[in-house]
């Protein structure tokens, strides 16, 4: 790389790099510039310059994308020139340099009934108006409406409307909000803990039970006590179960019945084309009159939309709604990770930066670290599965779960937040092991020299001398680790992160459910950009999503890097 | 003085060991995940190329309750856990006098006790007249069975029984009629565990004896809807092809049969037939001569020959000895009189198929007797001379050979295809178990070319689903090499001139800043990378790729001219400042220029140069005028180029975006750790700033920036999420870079969710992964080691 270097640019005259202040022309001084090998300077600058001129442009595409996704924009009513008329706001505006021609793409809602996105040639527009009355309803289903409302009928509410569409809108969704509250909170409470102890206890104790009647011989089956306790049991558990199923099932009925009741409340709206549509007020999640709306109404359905992401449950297949389960399960397994992968490696760190004497075993554990660190994650996903699903756990449930092994529901022999956390953890262990060694080699050797010649054993100093002043570098390996961990999803895709799942809480020891399968931020991301349906319509929320799973990266890993350079220089100045 | 407590000292210590124990154990344990995350996937992987295993069961035992030698003979194994004792295994055979005997097979685990034979059914063929009211019967195993009748009540015998399919039989009865018989065998286990095993034979069609007596040989296939279809060779060497399918009555409900007779072509040659065999669905007849001839007539759904195709197998006119159809209906297996099995399917050549030899499996001692198709994958068991050889068909492996002391006469195989039966000269049962779950796996077929069906040529390929799995790693060996280059040509000058700027030209004050944003970089996950490339990117660069283009030269042009320009600023005092470090800040506006020159200039070019459209120039009026270009056919064949949206440019910009930080890091670390007397030298023997930094730096720092390369190259290897959701995942080799490709850990991704676990898809990802983790341990370990030498030789950590 270098010597075939060396020899090319030899054309350089000894008088040139000699050359003195005193009167130098300026051909000779741009001849100079050209020849001491400035432009190549120049050329490691420019490529400084792209490179993070790109990184700021991508940074830039997810913020401008993720925090504009939930301002309401105006809503457009636009007249065609065909005669056609639709109302909608401006998603995206492309310029063909080619016909020289813009063509704006709408979004018009309203899925049930046309293509929710329009691309409208600027040319074809007659006029666009901004109508204070058009609204934009968030749907409990089918995503967005954008219609007028014509009017509200809610029979069962018995309410008096003000004229004001939007208060009447309002005060209306409130008031049977308010009503199903007040009818069905008690219910909906009763048949989840009905349907929680049905599928999470009863359908468990049942299959253990069934699995050790199988077990007995023949005979005790027949006549034993145990074969007849163990009947006994069983009756007992299915007498339960169905005791169970039937109130869950009446519940339902119901619950429904009374849904169906509220239902009816509807408010009526036409859209662009004059179409009408009654939507049950239920369905009705929120609602937006952009063109009417003042700056802070606006900001006020902006926070409420934040709000709502990292607060609620997914809709929609994930296409719109909350991550909360996401945030939740991202957060439980980067925890559990912590959990698994600190100790191992502070240990390690120490071991390399205070106990290791140099040798074939310190080089290679060194070695050791620095595969860890690069070999591909992908990898570590299918050591996941191949050592900690099916290996370890399908161990334990052999020793300790072989009723579920046989009814093929196994406990821990499936992907699960357990196992994904430890896989993260094997992964992140290296960072820790990092950090912990450098913060260690940053600490001037008079200080534990100094503790060794007070007579401290190396426990001693480590513990009370060493440790002491490495934790800041140490929880910044901690911190880094975290954000690798939060952001990597490819190990996850193969040992329990799924599209769709619920909290792993329970209301019984140990309260999480180690065995369940969980949401996970980045998996969101690749879910609802690779495999949505409609990756139109859910492009705001990924990029809502990865706003979000980039300020929680970023903001961990920059302070982790604030705190290590800090450290680095307290140290630096102490060492003088 | 003072005095110290001695127990106070040795509990200090005592805990000083611990901890050192404790603390080593944990530096230990890193080597050790290393280790046991290699052996792991290994010990996943290995099974793929374990050999094939057998255990006979039954060697030599006497079949009670058979006078005569069975006409033929097969068998059923089912497996209920790991134990023999637990398993079912049932044989059953023809005998002379009419009927089907099933024998219970008791095996026990430790085989100390001779295996037990017991008959358990018997069934007479033709004691119900009709085939449709044919009806089975349950016996426990666990209780003697019933002896049937002992004879039937006609006189008539069975004369030659013929194996169709893997349960079907052709008997051929002394007075002259023809019987297609299926036979089941279905074991049952109740919830204790229990089994309860029904075996039945059922008449599913029946020919007649002729008034012009008898035919020299028949074969017969059943085909959809109830129907079956004969071809029956006669004495005059005149084939006959009997269609018969079952019509429903729309009036009454009730079913007619009703059979079509036609004449086929006369058999290729004039030599004897010695082998026929229909496909598996009856739309193709094969016909064997005794001199290497092989005739085949293709069929429509309705009876009619659709096409017919003589032709000389053999050249030196060995005999075709026997002739099946293989699993998935393509492959035509062919035994001669030689004793070697060989594999036919149609190669399309010009605008015809025809029949070609593909491949020989193996070579028997005597000519080949019977082959018998697997019915579960491409397996073929072969006789002949005696023996049993098991071959697979797609990579030629041989799996085994089964030779008792005494020749076989008769064989059969298990349509689970784990296990075989052969009775011997003596009349006498031997029972092999088989297994060979990863067949289809050899080293040969994982990294050559292999002749798959329905292709005209050996090639490599990768499709883990279908008849066929085609498990060919080169496509995706080859997809992670194209990713990882394509992705380095992107960020290794990128990253490597950055370091160099940041560690060589640039102020202090900005080197401590720059290093954080590109650690900050670093931390990006990669499927935000992959997002933005996917759903931003990726579209973006369909639609302005002539300004991409376009932007190579004029980012270069404009660079080149604003260094013109800066000749005439540098007099003064304020621009030279900027000359110390400050570059990049004038330079990023001086790119957007170029950028945005190019933006503007992209669409003229292509609607002069392109006729509007590149990516359409490109698939149509590109190759033919850029063809005679030799690197224009090394990149794209001599073929139109197809521009996908997610392509290997867009991978490039997204890997090459995650190993940026990388690449930068180390490359920064090698070259800041020179020690600063070399630079101060240089410098003062009045080198100027490039000159020390590439004479007396970079050849220092170079075995530090191959490392940091080679762990960048490692980086982009084994990355997954941007390849998984920007290259389109399509396993093909094409260097091109305007279409998509498959890596080695996207293959992990896409295809572990649908793997079976312990099959051979599962094992092998394992080997993926086996395969990337070999890299990127030895260009990690390779790095370290120039690592560890460099700091060494410049006396620091």
């Amino acid at each position: 790389m270098s010597n075939s270097g060396q020899s090319n640019e030899r054309a350089e005259s000894p008088a040139a790099s000699a050359g003195g202040m005193p009167p130098v022309s300026r051909a000779r001084r741009v001849a100079q510039f050209w020849l001491k090998g400035e432009p190549f300077v120049w050329a490691t600058g420019a490529a400084l310059a792209a490179t993070l001129t790109m990184t700021g442009v991508l940074l830039g595409v997810v913020l401008w994308n993720g925090l504009g996704v939930f301002w309401p924009s105006p809503l457009e009513a636009v007249s065609l020139k065909d005669g056609d008329r639709l109302l909608g706001d401006v998603n995206d505006v492309q310029y063909d340099p080619h016909t020289e021609k813009t063509n704006i793409k709408y979004r018009v809602g309203n899925s049930e009934l046309q293509q929710p996105f329009r691309w409208v040639a600027a040319d074809d527009i007659v006029s666009v108006e901004y109508p204070p009355n058009a609204m934009m309803l968030d749907r409990m289903r089918d995503l967005q409406y954008i219609g007028y409302l014509r009017s509200i009928e809610a029979p069962g509410l018995q309410l008096a409307l003000s004229d004001e569409p939007t208060v009447a809108l309002a005060a209306a969704l409130s008031a049977v909000r308010a009503r199903r509250e007040a009818e069905l909170s008690e219910l909906t409470a009763e048949e989840k803990r009905a349907a929680q102890e049905l599928h999470r206890r009863v359908k468990y104790q049942l299959i253990r039970a069934r699995y050790q009647f199988r077990q007995l011989s023949p005979e005790d089956q027949e006549g034993g006590s145990r074969g007849r306790a163990l009947a006994e049991k069983i009756a007992e558990l299915e007498r339960r179960e169905t005791e169970l199923k039937d109130t869950t099932d009446r519940l339902r009925a119901q619950i429904n019945a009374r849904m169906q009741e509220l239902r009816r409340n509807v408010a009526v709206f036409v859209d662009a084309a004059g179409r009408e549509k009654q939507i049950a007020l239920l369905d009705i999640v929120r609602f937006t009159h952009p063109n009417s709306m003042t700056f802070w109404a606006k900001l006020k359905h902006y926070a409420a939309k934040v709000w709502e992401l990292v607060s609620d449950d997914p809709r929609e297949a994930n296409q719109d709604g909350g991550i909360f389960p996401a945030i939740f399960g991202t957060v439980l397994m980067v925890f559990l990770m912590a959990i698994a992968c600190f100790p191992l490696g502070v240990l390690a760190g120490i071991y390399l930066g205070e106990y290791a004497k140099s040798g074939p075993l310190v080089n290679l554990v060194r070695v050791a670290v620095n595969n860890l660190a690069g070999i591909p994650s992908i990898v570590f996903g299918i050591f996941g599965l191949g050592f900690f699903i099916y290996l370890v756990g399908g161990q334990l449930d052999a020793w300790f779960y072989p009723d579920r092994v046989a009814a093929a529901e196994p406990v821990f022999g499936k992907s699960s937040i357990l196992w994904a956390s430890l896989t993260l953890g094997l992964l992140t262990v290296p960072v820790v092991i990092v950090s912990t060694e450098e913060a260690l080699r940053a600490i001037p050797r008079s200080i534990p020299e100094g503790a060794y010649a007070l007579g401290s054993t190396k426990f001693q100093t480590l513990w009370r001398v060493l440790m002491p002043m490495a934790s800041p570098g140490v929880m910044t390996g901690f911190i880094l680790a975290m954000a690798r961990a939060a952001g990597e999803v490819a190990p996850l895709m193969l040992t329990g992160a799924v599209k769709d799942a619920p909290l792993p809480l329970d209301s019984q020891f140990p309260y999480i459910q180690f065995d369940q399968k969980f949401m996970h931020l980045g998996y969101h991301i690749l879910d609802i950009s690779c495999k949505s349906p409609n990756v139109e319509a859910t492009k705001p929320l990924v990029y809502a999503t990865t706003l979000l799973l980039l300020l929680i990266v970023l903001g961990m890993s920059g302070s982790a890097i604030w705190l290590r350079n800090r450290m680095r220089t307290r140290y630096q100045s102490r060492a003088m | 003085m003072a005095v110290i407590d001695k127990s106070v000292l040795r509990r200090v210590h005592r805990r000083d060991r611990w901890a050192r124990w404790v603390i080593t154990i944990g530096g230990v344990v890193v080597i050790g995940s290393v280790i046991a995350i290699i052996a792991v996937i290994l010990y996943e992987a290995a099974p793929l190329f374990a050999p094939a295993r057998s255990s006979i069961l039954v060697d030599g035992a006497e079949l009670p309750d058979l006078a005569e030698p069975a006409l033929a003979v097969g068998v059923d194994l089912v497996e209920l856990g790991q134990h023999l004792s637990s398993a079912s295994i049932t044989a059953y055979g023809f005998s002379a006098d009419g009927a089907v005997l099933f024998w219970d097979i008791a095996v026990a685990e430790d085989r100390r006790e001779r295996p037990s034979v017991k008959l358990v059914y018997r069934k007479p063929l033709r004691a119900q007249a009709v085939p449709a009211a044919a009806e089975s019967k349950e016996t426990s195993a666990s209780e003697p069975a019933p002896a049937g009748s002992s004879t039937p009540a006609q006189a008539v015998r069975l004369s030659e029984v013929a194996r169709m399919s893997a349960s079907r039989y052709l008997c051929r009865w002394s007075d002259g009629g023809t019987s297609l018989v299926q036979v089941d065998i279905t074991p049952r286990f109740d919830e204790k565990g229990r089994r309860n095993v029904s075996y039945d034979a059922k008449l599913l069609a029946e020919l007649p004896a002729e008034k012009n007596g008898a035919p020299l040989r028949e074969v017969i296939c059943g085909t959809e809807g109830g129907g079956f279809r004969c071809a029956r060779l006669w004495p005059d060497r005149r084939l006959e092809l009997i269609v018969a399918s079952v019509r429903e009555n729309m009036l009454t409900g009730e079913t007619e049969e009703q059979k079509d007779r036609s004449w086929l072509a006369d058999p290729p040659g004039d030599r004897p037939v010695t082998a026929m065999a229909f496909n598996q669905d009856g739309s193709r007849l094969f016909v064997g001569t005794e001199d290497g001839r092989l005739g085949r007539w293709d069929f429509t759904p309705d009876g009619k020959v659709r096409r017919h195709e003589n032709m000389i197998a053999f050249g030196d006119g060995r005999a075709v000895t026997a002739l099946s159809s293989v699993y998935g209906n393509v492959s035509l297996a062919v035994g001669d009189g030689e004793g070697r099995l060989s594999i036919w399917f149609d190669v399309r050549e010009g605008d015809q198929a025809h029949l070609r030899h593909i491949r020989n499996l193996y070579t028997h001692a005597g000519k080949v007797d019977a082959i018998i198709p697997s019915q579960r994958d491409k397996t073929l068991l072969s006789s002949g001379g005696g023996a049993v050889s098991l071959d697979y068909m797609t990579n030629g492996r041989h799996l085994l050979t089964l030779a008792p002391d005494r020749p076989l006469v008769q064989v059969g195989y298990s349509p689970r295809g784990n296990a075989v039966i052969g009775i011997d000269n003596g009349n006498c049962l031997h029972l092999w178990k088989f297994s060979c779950p990863h067949a289809d796996v050899t080293l040969a077929s994982l990294f050559t070319k292999v002749h798959y069906e329905g292709y005209d040529q050996p090639d490599h390929k990768w499709q883990s689903s279908g008849d066929e799995p085609k498990h060919g790693l080169m496509p995706i060996i080859f997809g992670s090499l194209k990713a990882t280059i394509y992705a380095m040509l992107f960020a290794a000058p990128l990253a490597l001139a950055s370091a160099v700027y940041v560690s060589y030209f640039t102020t202090p004050g900005f080197r401590r800043s720059i290093k954080p944003i590109v650690e900050i970089m670093a931390a990006l996950p990669s499927v935000v990378i992959g997002f933005l490339i996917l759903l931003w990117f990726a579209p973006f660069l369909a639609r302005w790729l002539t300004s991409f283009f376009t932007s190579l030269v004029t980012v270069p042009i404009v660079f080149v001219l604003f260094l013109s320009l800066w000749q005439a600023v540098r007099r003064f005092d304020w621009a030279k400042r900027i000359e110390g470090g400050y570059e990049f800040l004038v330079l990023a506006p001086v790119l957007c220029l170029g950028v945005a020159a190019a933006m503007a200039l992209g669409p003229r070019i292509e609607d002069a140069l392109f006729g509007g459209d590149l990516r359409q120039w490109l698939f149509t009026a590109g190759w033919t005028q850029l063809k005679p270009h030799g690197l224009w056919t090394a990149l794209f064949g001599s073929k139109g180029v197809q521009y996908e949206q997610l392509n290997a440019l867009v991978v490039a910009m997204g890997l090459g975006f995650a190993v940026i930080p990388i690449i930068f890091s180390l490359a920064d670390d090698a070259l800041s750790n020179i020690p600063h007397s070399m630079t101060a030298a240089s410098l003062a023997l009045g080198a100027s700033r490039w000159q020390t930094l590439w004479r007396v730096i970079v050849p220092s720092a170079s075995p530090g920036i191959f490392a940091a390369i080679m762990v960048g190259f490692g980086r982009a290897v084994g990355e997954t999420m941007i390849v998984f959701m920007a290259a389109g995942n399509t396993p093909i080799i094409d260097m091109s870079p305007f279409n998509g490709f498959r890596t080695l850990a996207a293959n992990i991704a896409v295809e572990m969710p649908e793997a079976p676990f312990g099959g051979t898809l599962f094992r092998l990802l394992f080997l993926c992964a086996v395969i990337l983790f070999c890299t990127t341990f030895a260009l990690n370990t390779l790095a370290e080691v120039v690592r560890q030498r460099l700091r060494k030789r410049f006396g620091r950590y």
